[in-house]
């Protein structure tokens, strides 16, 4: 990212005192930057330059990994680490040693990766417009939001628009989250982050969503293993059982779904309420406990052992959690007794022992992912979105 | 599954020392892993009196897998320093426990208690192992001693009275008399590398913490229970930070003294 404004406008829209520093902060926590937005460069070319006079006259942000700060280049910045990022005002396009360091700093642009480089849609657009004439002006060309100092003649009198992101932002679906009004130097803009919203989009019901899972799981499993039974059948009774826990009322209310008739599988809401520890995936397996699926046939009895294993392993460990254990605020927000929860969790974490030495682990994670792919393919979303998911 | 018919070993090591709850994690690991011990059944946890290991396995065979295991270790070293090695057994690489994950890498570890010129094969590893006496010909080869090999200083009764004193066994002379507990020494230092994963385990550049499971758990679960990682299991937490004694922070020569509990 190339746009880091240094002075806030007081408008009508911010009645709040809160600096620009706070705002600029806020931006980078609340939409991140995204990994294609990034050059890499070297740590020590890094800390020549920061260390450098042209440096010096420059805002930068930091995220040392926990946090964000903001100095004038290096003086007062916490330690430059591995995997640090820093952040630069794309004003900073003209230096010549730090078009050097990055090497292509002419040609930045961003909105192909706002819009989403591999997801199947954007996480968040940004907008750019121009509230108030000044010193500065929009660069909107390449999509980068690019701010730059407007020779006196061709300085903007009156307030314009620019939308700086690529394509328009949709008539709907889409939902302003943020909202701050920056200076940089003496013209004001503002700076808007949309991103989907959520209540626009049909919630997908859980029976349509297990639905398809299962035909995902089965259309992966006959890629993967066309002769084996024992993986394809493994795939769709996992996914058939996945969700099991998310029928519940305290998660669909959380979800903010009402009609229990009609569970959901995704948030139908905004901001999905807090269900303080509640684990849909933990409760199918609590649940599964005592079901028993259709097993594939001619199974000798040690791999049927290894099927049910596996079988309750993919459901219970699709988000990463019980792999091996599960903490104690978990079992607290179940309504089964705590003593047989605690047996549970004992026999999942050794199961989860048991098949890493039988399979290896990278055998196992394979498997966990091949689950994890037809439950993301049957709803649709992004892993980002998944871990809204209690 | 029941663990009926077992054997309850009783080992009377010490929580307190690092090197002996290192071993307990090696020899729990061993027994995880040697089919007649019945591994899915076995269980272990720590008493009041050290560690209780119940598996299929008398005392004498479950020395007898440990002493053959620990013949085969072997350190192959790097191009440079000892955090570029590794622990290899049989055809099993370990890890180094002399790597630090802290600090995206930047700390050292607080397991590396040698300086650069001791030569983690030579000087220790070859030494200790060739020491090392066969269970059959001892009846307590797990606290077997040796003298004039250097230490991993793991085990907290080794060379502390020295370094206490604000001086090393070097120094004092006494280097070749402080005896070693070989089968520890070693025991502690495998277990370190092949059965669990103690660069989990640092808290800061000197201090590692470990937790004490109190309640029998599968053998499978030793290296999380050990770490701290089973919320829910009732468990006693210590923490040991080495100390160089009077050379200061940047002693070459490191141990680690008694751990203290901390919950």
């Amino acid at each position: 990212m190339r746009s880091l404004p240094v002075q806030r406008r007081e408008d009508e829209e911010e009645q709040d005192e809160t600096d620009a520093e706070t705002h600029v902060k806020e931006i980078l926590r609340r939409f991140p930057l995204r990994q294609a937005e990034l050059h890499f460069v070297p740590l020590q070319d890094a800390k020549d330059w920061l260390s450098s006079d042209e440096a010096s006259a420059i805002s930068v942000a930091h995220f040392d990994g926990e946090d964000w700060s903001l100095t004038w280049g290096a003086e007062g910045m916490q330690p430059l680490r591995p995997g640090a990022i820093l952040a630069l005002p794309t004003l900073t396009a003209a230096h010549a040693s730090l078009d050097k360091l990055l090497d292509d700093a002419s040609g930045i642009a961003s909105w192909d990766v706002l819009d989403g480089v591999s997801m199947q849609r954007s996480l968040y657009k940004r907008r750019v417009v121009q509230i108030e004439s000044g010193d500065h002006r929009l660069e909107s060309q390449d999509g980068a939001s690019r701010l730059e100092r407007a020779e006196a003649e061709r300085r903007v009198d009156s307030a314009s628009v620019w939308a700086s992101i690529g394509d328009p932002l949709p008539d709907s679906g889409w939902k302003r989250r943020l909202s701050r009004s920056l200076k940089v130097g003496t013209t004001a803009f503002r700076f808007e982050y949309w991103s989907p919203e959520r209540g626009g989009e049909a919630g997908q019901l859980l029976e349509d969503h297990v639905a398809r899972a299962q035909e995902d799981a089965a259309n992966i499993g006959a890629l993967l293993a066309p002769k084996s039974d024992f993986l394809q059948s493994l795939l769709v009774e996992a996914a058939k059982r996945h969700d099991l826990g998310k029928k519940n009322p305290k998660w669909q209310r959380a979800m903010g779904n009402h009609d229990m008739a009609n569970p959901v599988a995704k948030p139908v809401v905004d901001r999905p309420g807090a269900i303080r520890g509640y684990r849909h995936e933990w409760a199918s397996l609590l649940e599964m406990h005592d079901q028993l699926p259709v097993l594939p046939e001619d199974c000798s009895e040690t791999d049927r052992e290894l099927w049910l294993d596996l079988w309750r392993h993919l459901v219970g460990s699709h988000h990463g959690n019980l792999r091996p254990w599960l903490s104690e605020k978990v079992l607290d927000a179940h309504p089964v007794g705590k003593q047989r929860q605690s047996v549970l969790r004992l026999e999942s974490a050794e199961r989860f022992a048991r098949l890493q030495r039988l399979l290896g682990p990278c055998r196992l994670a394979y498997l966990e992912a091949l689950l994890k792919a037809a439950d993301v393919a049957a709803s649709q979303t992004t892993e980002e979105d998944d871990s809204d998911e209690q | 599954m029941s663990n009926d018919g077992l054997n309850e070993l009783l080992l009377p090591l010490d929580e307190r020392n690092l090197a002996q709850v290192l071993s307990a994690v090696a020899l729990a690991g061993l027994t995880s892993r040697t089919p007649g011990a019945r591994p899915f059944e076995s269980t272990c946890w720590w008493g009041e009196r050290g560690f209780v290991l119940k598996t299929g396995l008398t005392e004498v065979a479950l020395f007898d897998a440990a002493d053959n295991f620990l013949r085969t270790v072997r350190w192959i070293p790097g191009m440079g320093p000892a955090e570029q090695g590794t622990f290899v057994a049989g055809r099993e690489v370990g890890s180094n426990p002399f790597i630090s994950l802290a600090d995206n890498g930047q700390e050292n570890s607080p397991f590396k208690t040698f300086s650069g010129q001791v030569n983690p094969a030579k000087d220790l590893l070859d030494k200790q192992r060739m020491s090392l006496t066969a269970p059959s010909t001892t009846d307590s080869w797990l606290f077997q001693t040796t003298r004039g090999i250097a230490s991993w200083c793991l085990d907290c009764r080794v060379g502390s009275h020295a370094y206490d004193q604000g001086l090393s066994s070097n120094d004092e002379g006494s280097g070749d008399l402080d005896p070693i507990y070989t089968a520890v020494e070693l025991l502690g230092i495998t277990g370190a590398s092949f059965f669990t994963a103690v660069q989990g385990w640092q808290l800061d550049e000197n201090a590692v913490g470990y937790s004490i499971w109190t309640q029998p758990i599968s053998l499978s679960l030793v290296s999380y229970a050990v770490a701290g990682r089973l919320d829910g299991i009732p468990a006693r937490r210590y923490r040991v930070s080495n100390r160089g004694a009077a050379y200061g922070k940047g002693a070459a020569y490191r141990f680690f003294p008694e751990a203290r509990i901390e919950s």
